[in-house]
């Protein structure tokens, strides 16, 4: 490697590094509130979650004094909840949530299968002791 | 640079009649990087990950200021079932507990 090439890996770095800080620094307030709807007197803005995440990388080297192989790439991936909207009337500021009913169903659900489960267990756990000490009971 | 970051925003104010309302989110926000540079190779990598939550309005007005909270509903339904799940598996090994004891 000559001298003048190790400043362009060096620069390769820094923007990596700088996409990066780009991509968490991204994050503001405009990403979870909407856009302000008027509706008669009222003002509705949606309300949501928001997470992402993302990966970078790259590489690069030399193979001959005038031969460099240099490879790189990213993904991403988002998620997007909403929670409820904001209405705003002349009078008053409220904030109606929303819940995901499905969600709260099937984890109702988990945990019935999983009470099920715990309840089943302890009854064999203890019933069967019984039945065992009755029988130790018997032989001696 | 710590690892997770946390940080309060606040957004554009809406203005409806006298009152003001400000938009407020949590950001939460996760990143990894590295990088190596050797004599014939150089290569670097980064993962972050960011979360935003909205957290409140503000709200200001000729009455003064509030805070209305924005909570996650579906969140602490979620939380409520998965603290009956433990409290379910606790009662099940304590009746268990007791059992066994009386026996012998």
């Amino acid at each position: 490697m000559t001298p003048e090439e190790k400043p362009v890996r060096k620069d390769h770095i820094d923007e990596l590094f700088t996409r990066l800080d780009e991509l968490q620094k991204s994050a503001n307030v405009n990403a979870v509130f909407g856009q302000p709807v008027q509706v008669g007197e009222k003002t509705i803005v949606p309300i949501a979650s928001v997470a992402y995440g993302f990966g970078l990388g790259f590489g690069e080297q030399e193979k001959e004094a005038s031969e460099v192989n240099v490879g790189g790439g990213g993904g991403a991936g988002a998620i997007a909840k909403p929670l409820g909207l904001v209405e705003i009337t002349p009078e008053s500021t409220r904030v109606e949530t929303v819940v995901d009913e499905q969600r709260v169903i099937r984890a109702g659900m988990l945990l019935g299968a999983w009470s099920i489960f715990w309840i089943a267990n302890a009854l064999i756990r203890i019933l069967g002791r019984s039945h065992r000490d009755a029988c130790c009971a018997k032989c001696e | 640079m710590p690892l997770i970051q946390r940080r309060i925003v606040q957004g554009e104010p809406i203005r409806v009649g006298q009152r003001e309302i400000i938009p407020e989110a949590q950001v939460t926000s996760w990143l990894q990087r590295r990088a190596t540079i050797g004599t014939h190779s150089s290569s670097g990598w980064g993962l972050g990950m960011v979360s935003i939550r909205p957290q409140a309005l503000v709200e200001r007005g000729p009455m003064g200021t509030r805070r209305i909270p924005i909570r996650d509903e579906t969140m602490r339904m979620l939380a409520g079932l998965a603290a009956g799940a433990v409290f379910v598996w606790f009662l099940a090994e304590v009746a268990v507990r007791l059992a066994t004891n009386r026996g012998e």
